[in-house]
């Protein structure tokens, strides 16, 4: 037996020492819940870390997030209005109203919609459509209607700028982009600020997101001028959300 | 199986530690890394098993379970959490039969005979990891059909992934280099 042992240790003891030693380290590597095994990992994986990964099913959540956020701000939102009495604008559901005709010649001008004044259509209800505004009933008959859209050139908002409520009026340009022009001579612009009604047109209610700044020329004369790009994608449209507006008539008359 | 280096005797005499620890910490790595074809349904191969089962035919039972031990550990240290359930116990058992099969004669040395050597201590370690959790409190109900895809896809992957691990490491300890077989 003890020879046995003897032969055994002889032969195998260099293994079975080395084998000990291993276990030291993992007993190490366990108790440190291996740190430095990620350490190591971190170091050597450093040129794959940043290979972008499939972003859709991100930008998918993300969106979620922000909708949830913007929900709950708005909700904040109208609570404080109300502490401080002020009069909470109620957003109203509206109706979605499929766009039935729109001819190649007015591309950028004119939608025909498939709801009229027996749907509550009437003339001065505005559009949405994902992204922001459309534009503005015109003229309806009992069962459709026609839409000005924002990008026509006879279409005139007054806007702010979200970030530093610097206002102007922005008209369409019959293409995606539109001229956004100040009222001030030196406002406080940025390329990615976002354009809203403002809350002093009368077509329109206040706080309606229109666009996005690309592009600014300060030393245009007479007033400084921006190119916004309309948030609604008004060159896809198939559906829009058309809420009963009637146009201010005793507000400050900014725009025509 | 041929060898893949040429026999020389002028390496370094801890050549032998240094690849047998790069090997585990690859492995060690190939448990975060996810690659197409690795992963069936959320689990991946088990590849500090198919290092153990390579390694352990060489040596005696007692070395291969203190092996299996190690292994165990650092496969414990790289989850984090408690010291139970634990790895170390399944694998200083499928340690420890590779060992002993080898030793018996059991088993020849073909892909086939490694494969199914993995595939029974890797049905064997989730189970046990499952007994584990058993006995740590969670319900059997919902612990068992779980528990029973585990095992049979972490084997099923871990046969099939062998041969990438088992052919060159095989190779490289078979080789005059290393340590002659007793």
């Amino acid at each position: 037996m003890i020879d046995t042992l003897r032969r055994w240790w002889g032969r195998y003891s260099i293994h079975f020492l080395s084998a000990l030693v291993g276990l030291a380290i993992a007993l190490g590597l366990r108790i440190t819940q291996g740190m430095p095994l990620l350490e190591a990992y971190q170091f050597f994986t450093q040129p794959w870390q940043w290979v972008s990964r499939n972003p859709e099913p991100l930008i998918e959540s993300r969106t979620v997030e922000l909708n949830a956020r913007m929900a709950e701000l708005e909700s904040q939102n109208e609570q404080l209005k109300q502490l401080l009495n002020l009069e909470v604008t109620k957003r109203n559901q509206g109706t979605w109203a499929m766009v039935i005709g729109r001819s190649g010649e007015a591309w950028w001008s004119q939608m025909v919609l498939s709801k009229g004044s027996q749907d509550g259509v009437l003339p001065g209800a505005i559009a949405l459509g994902s992204g922001g505004l459309v534009g503005r009933v015109t003229a309806a008959s009992p069962h459709s209607s026609r839409l000005l859209l924002v990008s026509d050139p006879s279409s005139v908002v007054g806007v702010s700028l979200a970030r530093s409520r610097f206002m102007g009026i922005l008209r369409g340009q019959n293409q995606r982009n539109g001229v956004l022009e100040f009222f001030e001579r030196d406002p406080d612009v940025r390329v990615g600020d976002v354009v809203l009604t403002s809350p002093y047109t009368t077509r329109f209610p206040p706080g309606i997101v229109v666009g996005q700044v690309v592009s600014i020329n300060l030393d245009k004369q007479p007033a400084p001028e921006a190119v916004v790009a309309f948030s609604a994608p008004l060159g896809l449209l198939e559906y829009v959300n058309v809420q009963p507006f009637t146009a201010k008539s005793d507000a400050l008359l900014l725009s025509p | 199986m041929p060898s893949y280096f040429p026999p020389k005797r002028d390496y370094p005499w801890w050549h032998n530690y240094v690849l047998a620890a790069a090997s585990v910490f690859l492995c060690a790595c190939a448990t975060y890394v996810q690659l197409p074809g690795m992963n069936l349904m959320g689990v991946t191969p088990n590849w500090m098993l198919i290092w153990l089962v390579t390694w352990s035919r060489r040596y005696p039972v007692l070395v291969a379970v203190v092996t299996g031990v190690s292994l165990g550990l650092v496969q414990d240290a790289l989850v984090g959490g408690d010291w139970v359930p634990t790895h170390a116990l399944g694998l200083a058992i499928a340690g420890g039969v590779t060992a002993w099969s080898q030793r018996q004669n059991f088993m020849r040395e073909d892909l086939i005979s490694i494969a199914l050597l993995v595939f029974v201590g890797a049905v064997g370690i989730e189970t046990l990891l499952g007994i584990q959790f058993w006995v740590l409190g969670q319900d059997f109900g919902d612990l068992w059909p779980k528990q029973q895809r585990l095992a049979l896809t972490s084997a099923v992957l871990s046969s099939l992934w062998m041969p990438l691990l088992y052919v060159p490491l095989n190779a490289w300890w078979r080789s005059p280099d290393c340590e002659p077989e007793s």
